[in-house]
């Protein structure tokens, strides 16, 4: 008995161990290289409540845990239902710095245990990738201005890998081995994010130096440096995965494809190059500069020509890169409000311009409004941009515009020219457009009767009865209906219901026992259906016993009717006692409560 | 028959005596004579408002005072509270604005009148919360519903109730007995009037019990002062459940109340306690 206690014991312990999560800790093999990172693997297994394993700190390393997979499974232990999960953590360490490093000890929690993986020292290698992978960025211009487009390019070169038995792989293939997604590719990543998305490889050139065979990958990215000194390009690190021997395997379809055997981890850090942005020079600025670098020209049109003193005329001004290449998104419009010519003449709105870009040209609208009249044209409009070819500034003049002015009739000028900037809005025209004016309150209700009542939803007598009468009413409505419908279906009930009352009356106006008499059998042919004036004494007593009347009373009504004949061919008038019986009667059959017998209709 | 007859009358008479008694309880003539007074410090505060500003602010003053009598008379709708929120916010007073204009909202839903003012109260408010979950289905039927103002809903459901019944009773006793007793089907006519009758009293009548029902199920409270600090228990001896403490405007939804304390919750799900008096419950 005891033997068999402790097999249970164990076997229940044995059951407990093997309900409980475990991890497995993959720590990196062999040594690992500066700028590449490698893979710590940790695989949770049958666990009800597992924790992440929090981010070590390892000095000159980055460390980053990520979850790379889950899978929970319920099933059906022993008349129990069990949860599990298995989860698999991936810490990713990238050593920064050459020499030896030391990984602590990872932990994860797994059912509220600690499991702990083994600290392992690697050597971190400088990675020689020289010869193997480069990568600089350099710009076109080297030497540019503020303003001044700018092709930056990242060079990728890669040395070719060329294998004894295979021969040598071609820049399709050794593109294949960058890693677009591991690396950083600061403000490149727009165009690496093109080329993944095409599944492409960048321009490549080939070249060979000291006898071995370089792809050179350039992407290209257009800037316009906004500020002096080097431009900011971000963090660009390019990795990759290096081969050192190439196999030849058979896929499902038995072609024969190349892998890689043997294989190293790259990884360089972009180098920017002697590019230099300078200042736009402070001399000869001219007053209408607004910031354009390159080289423009302008053209102004103005509709309408011929307008009245403070109507508007709206001024289209085309800005035009002669050369290409500027940015005309940010292509500031020229400043009219500093153009004294114009503003001598004419009123100008002070609010910032927005234009419309079109090809190489951009299109500013605005309303001016002529001051007097007399103006005979809009003057020449100058737009000027800093041309970095020349190294100094240059003004493009637009064509003077005749216009013609006349007096306004009965305008109010201050009234009209304080109006807006371009071609939406004019506050002095009435129009379709309207511009609502932001804030302020609507005004208040006007003091009327729905002003003083109170809407709330009420339970009080009015609204109770207006809920329970309509349906009560219906209810009364529908008994009556079904009232008539009885009395529609049985003509004799009408009948019966009256008889009381017929009775009743027959029996006031009784003036002799025969009345009486006719009150009583009268009451019996009613109630139980029979025709009037056709039931004889005789069949009183049957007609009673068939409609359920007790013997006394039928005794009863037989010896009232005898009195009555007696007293009809005595000819003596109706004593009262007589009377009082013959109501006696009625009520005791009343109350009796008479079938309605064969002979009757229902 | 007659004493079908004698029941209806006795059943009008009944009724004429409730609601006159109704009738006699509401003192009408002393609420229009504030209300005209409200609306005369109002428009005396606007004329004010670009020469004499202290006057103006104390007209606005005085014309919320007036309309809140009113509303504490008993009146209670959308044009009383929409003018008591412009009172308000023309004094200064944003969230006793706010409260009077989601109170309005309640009457008149849809109005872009009151949406506009209320728009400009709650751009007031200095906190803003992102308002988290929320009663997405029933807002959204809501919408459709408040495209008719309550009042109208309330008569609509009333004149759909009533006819209900009253067709169904004509129905009843109609005189054409032809087609036979009470279980007799009514005609196409009478059934479509039948049901569309109870069709507009479930949907007019329905709306306004779930607006009802919204509201007390969901009771809801605007600050009304500056600085106010929400604590972790109903009492000031509890810790403030935040650092910054709220401005007036800020909306919440009130899910404890205890005597002189509220437990509000804000649109974004945190929760606090507040003193009663600090906050506009609608």
């Amino acid at each position: 008995m005891r033997a068999t206690i402790i097999a249970i014991i164990l076997c229940l312990s044995l059951l407990h161990a093997a309900a409980a999560g475990d991890a497995q800790f993959r720590m990196p093999e062999g040594n690992a290289y500066e700028g590449t990172p490698f893979l710590v693997t940790i695989e949770v297994t049958d666990a009800s409540d597992v924790k992440p394993p929090v981010a070590p700190e390892i000095p000159g390393a980055t460390v980053r845990v990520v979850e790379r997979g889950r899978q929970s499974m319920t099933e059906l232990r022993g008349g129990r239902v069990r949860n599990s999960t298995s989860v698999t953590y991936a810490v990713e360490i990238t050593p920064e710095r050459v020499g030896s490093s030391q990984i602590p000890a990872l932990t994860v929690l797994v059912d509220g245990k600690e499991l702990r993986s083994k600290p392992q020292r690697v050597e971190v290698l400088k990675s020689e990738a020289g010869n193997l992978l480069s990568a600089e960025v350099i710009g076109l211009p080297a030497e540019g201005y503020v303003g001044q487009p700018l092709d930056l390019i990242l060079r990728i070169s890669v040395r070719a890998f060329k294998d004894p038995s295979y021969g040598q792989l071609n820049e399709s293939q050794m593109w294949q081995l960058v890693d677009l997604q591991g690396s950083e590719w600061g403000e490149f990543q727009q165009q690496v994010a093109e080329l993944r998305q095409r599944n492409a490889a960048p321009r490549a050139q080939q070249e060979v130096r000291n006898g071995a065979t370089y792809f050179n990958y350039e992407l290209t990215r257009r800037t316009w440096p906004p500020k002096t000194g080097a431009p900011d390009i971000g963090t660009v690190r390019i990795r990759m995965t290096y081969p050192l021997a190439l196999r030849e395997v058979q896929n499902l379809f038995l072609d024969r494809q190349l892998t890689i055997s043997e294989s190293r981890p790259l990884s360089v850090t972009a180098k920017m190059s002697g590019i230099t942005i300078l200042p736009l020079p402070e001399l000869d600025r001219p007053a209408s500069f607004s910031g354009a670098v390159g080289a423009f020209a302008i053209a102004v049109t103005a509709k309408p020509t011929t307008v009245a003193v403070g109507e508007p005329v709206t001024l289209t001004l085309a800005i035009t890169d002669i050369r290409g290449g500027a940015n005309l998104e940010t292509l500031q419009p020229p400043a009219l409000a500093a153009d004294v010519q114009l503003a001598k003449e004419f009123r100008i709105p002070n609010e910032p311009l927005s234009g419309i870009v079109s090809g190489n040209t951009k299109r500013f609208t605005v309303t001016v409004r002529p001051l007097r009249a007399g103006t005979a044209a809009i003057p020449p409009i100058e737009y000027s941009a800093f041309d970095p070819q020349n190294r100094a500034y240059a003004v493009s003049r637009s064509q003077p515009i005749p216009i013609t002015v006349t007096p306004a009739n009965e305008m109010d000028l201050s009234k009209i020219v304080t109006g807006g900037a371009s071609t939406t809005t004019d506050a002095s025209t009435p129009g379709t457009q309207l511009t609502e004016v932001q804030g302020g309150l609507v005004a208040n209700r006007p003091v009327t009767d729905a002003l003083l009542a109170d809407e709330r939803l009420h339970t009080g007598p009015i609204e109770l009865a207006g809920l329970v009468l309509p349906p009560v009413g219906a209810a009364v409505a529908l008994a009556f209906r079904v009232h008539r419908a009885r009395h529609a279906r049985d003509g004799g009930l009408a009948r019966r219901s009256r008889a009381r009352r017929t009775a009743d009356a027959r029996l006031r106006a009784a003036t002799d026992a025969t009345g009486l008499a006719g009150a009583i059998t009268g009451f019996v042919e009613d109630m139980t259906g029979r025709a009037a004036g056709t039931l004889t004494r005789g069949d009183l007593e049957r007609v009673l016993a068939t409609a359920g009347v007790d013997h006394e009373l039928r005794n009863r009504i037989a010896e009232f009717l005898g009195h009555c004949d007696r007293a009809r061919y005595a000819g003596a008038a109706t004593p009262a006692e007589l009377a009082a019986e013959a109501q006696r009667a009625i009520d005791s059959l009343d109350a009796a409560r008479l079938r309605a017998t064969n002979g009757g209709t229902r | 028959m007659n004493w079908f007859i004698k029941l209806c009358m006795a059943v009008c008479v009944v009724t004429s005596a409730v609601c006159a008694t109704e009738a006699s309880a509401t003192d009408v003539d002393r609420t229009t004579g504030a209300a005209q007074r409200a609306q005369t410090a109002y428009e005396r505060g606007i004329q004010l408002r670009r020469t004499d500003a202290a006057a103006s602010l104390d007209a606005f003053r005085e014309s919320a005072q007036l309309w809140e009598r009113i509303h504490a008379a008993g009146a209670e709708n959308g044009p009383l509270e929409f003018n008591l929120g412009n009172a308000h916010m023309e004094s200064g007073d944003i969230g006793r604005a706010i409260a009077a204009y989601v109170r309005a909202e309640r009457f008149m839903p849809g109005d872009s009148d009151l949406e506009h003012n209320l728009s400009r109260a709650r751009a007031g408010v200095k906190s803003s919360f992102e308002r988290t979950g929320g009663t997405l289905l029933v807002d959204s039927v809501a919408r459709w519903w408040h495209l008719v103002p309550r009042s109208v809903r309330m008569l609509l459901g009333w004149l759909c109730w009533l006819g209900f019944w009253g067709t169904l009773a004509a129905w009843l006793i109609r005189p054409n007995m032809r087609r036979g007793g009470a279980g007799a089907a009514p005609g196409a006519a009478w059934r479509a009037a039948i049901i569309t009758l109870l069709c507009g009293a479930t949907l007019f009548g329905g709306s306004v019990i779930v607006d009802e029902y919204l509201h007390t199920s969901r009771p809801r409270a605007v600050l009304v002062e500056n600085g106010v600090t929400l604590r972790k228990g109903n009492g000031d001896g509890f810790e403030p459940a935040f650092v910054e403490t709220l401005g007036p405007g800020v909306e919440s939804t009130v899910i404890e109340v205890r005597p002189g304390w509220l437990r509000i919750e804000l649109p974004d799900g945190r929760s606090g306690w507040i003193r009663e008096s600090q906050a506009a419950q609608l």
